[in-house]
């Protein structure tokens, strides 16, 4: 069944030529339910505007039976609120395809329901950030999960969950850590990004100490001077594998004497991991 | 904009008429019900749903779905 049928019986419930009017509008692909309207249906370019409440008692029982029940059970589509439905097209435009049904395979059985959920419709939202703006579906995710879902956003975009959760992974499995630890260590971090530096995720920006040095450094210290500014406390610098535990004392030593830096904490398995935790001055 | 050919929706404005169609209404809480009755309406996750957070209908004894984008990221898997 294709959605003409739908028109074409729509046309006999309310007394318009499907042949005619497809003649004279065009294609009608869609169907909008408004009660603004002040006709029981109008065209407007491809789409047939419903105003329901103007329908007699027999109109609405056909509609409901050879429309309406049809579309949604046999037809499988759903009846959605127009924003709702337009958010439902871009979600739909870009589902997860081989990529990231891959990688979401690979967080399956390592981050809870939600974290997965999230992360899930990150990577659409992300595929949908190629195509056009994408703040209404980060603000969306936002809102469903407000402590972490703005940051999950941005750190999808940012390849967080492509590489550095891998090798944090890979790295607490070698020490023997729990899947419950690796979990708890990943939602930390994803719920305290604002506040973390990874010190790997710039390393696949710029390959050269030096820039690595220079980025990591101007975007520790921005961040010191905002977080003096809201209050926050803290400030976490993550690195994972030699190269980056050496970078990480690197900046550690050019940054430990910016004036918002009360004193810092360092946790560290030789130059495996390390954890730097600069606490600002009051 | 995501383009879905075929697509019925309606408008913020008429989502009380819509639920009238499906002999659903909105109780003095805002929730919906069971039109003449108390009994409320679930999503498949056993939520109650009020009008605010309602988002449509969708295959599945006219299952009612809510509007967040994880509930709808579920629609459009389906579709």
């Amino acid at each position: 069944m294709s959605f003409n049928v739908l028109i074409q019986r729509l046309g006999k419930i309310l007394g318009f030529e499907y042949r005619k009017t497809i003649k004279n509008q065009g294609t009608i692909n869609k169907a909008l339910i408004s009660v603004k309207i002040e006709k029981k249906y109008e065209f407007n370019g491809p789409v047939i505007v419903l105003n329901p409440t103007l329908f007699s008692k027999e109109e609405t029982a056909r509609f409901m039976k050879e429309v309406a029940a049809p579309y949604i059970h046999d037809f499988k589509m759903p009846l959605l609120e127009e924003k709702a439905g337009e958010t439902t097209a871009v979600l739909h435009e870009n589902l997860p395809q081989k990529k990231e049904v891959e990688l979401l395979e690979f967080y399956k059985d390592k981050l809870s329901p939600e974290y997965l959920q999230a992360l899930e419709t990150a990577l659409v939202i992300n595929k949908a950030a190629k195509k056009g703006d994408i703040k209404l579906l980060k603000d969306a995710l936002e809102k469903r999960y407000p402590t972490f879902g703005r940051n999950m956003s941005n750190m999808v975009s940012s390849g967080y969950f492509h590489k550095d959760f891998k090798e944090l992974y890979k790295y607490m499995q070698e020490k023997g850590a729990s899947p419950k630890e690796y979990r708890r260590e990943v939602e930390t971090i994803v719920e305290n990004q604002p506040y973390t530096v990874y010190v790997n995720h710039f390393v696949s920006q710029a390959r050269k100490l030096g820039e690595v040095e220079k980025k990591l450094e101007s975007a520790i210290k921005e961040k010191l001077v905002i977080f003096k500014k809201y209050g926050t406390r803290k400030l976490i610098i993550h690195g994972l594998g030699e190269w980056n535990v050496k970078t990480a004392l690197v900046i550690l030593e050019r940054v430990r004497e910016h004036p918002n830096v009360d004193y810092h904490e360092i946790e560290r398995d030789k130059n495996k991991y390390i954890r730097i935790t600069l606490y600002l001055t009051e | 904009m995501g383009r879905l050919d075929g697509l019925i929706t309606f408008e913020e404005g008429a989502k009380r008429d819509v639920l009238d169609l499906f002999g659903k209404e909105v109780d003095n809480e805002g929730m919906l019900v069971e039109k003449g009755k108390s009994q409320r309406v679930l999503t498949k996750e056993g939520e109650e749903i009020s009008l605010d957070e309602w988002g449509g209908v969708v295959k599945g004894s006219e299952a009612f779905v809510k509007s967040d984008i994880i509930s709808l990221l579920g629609v459009a898997k389906k579709l």
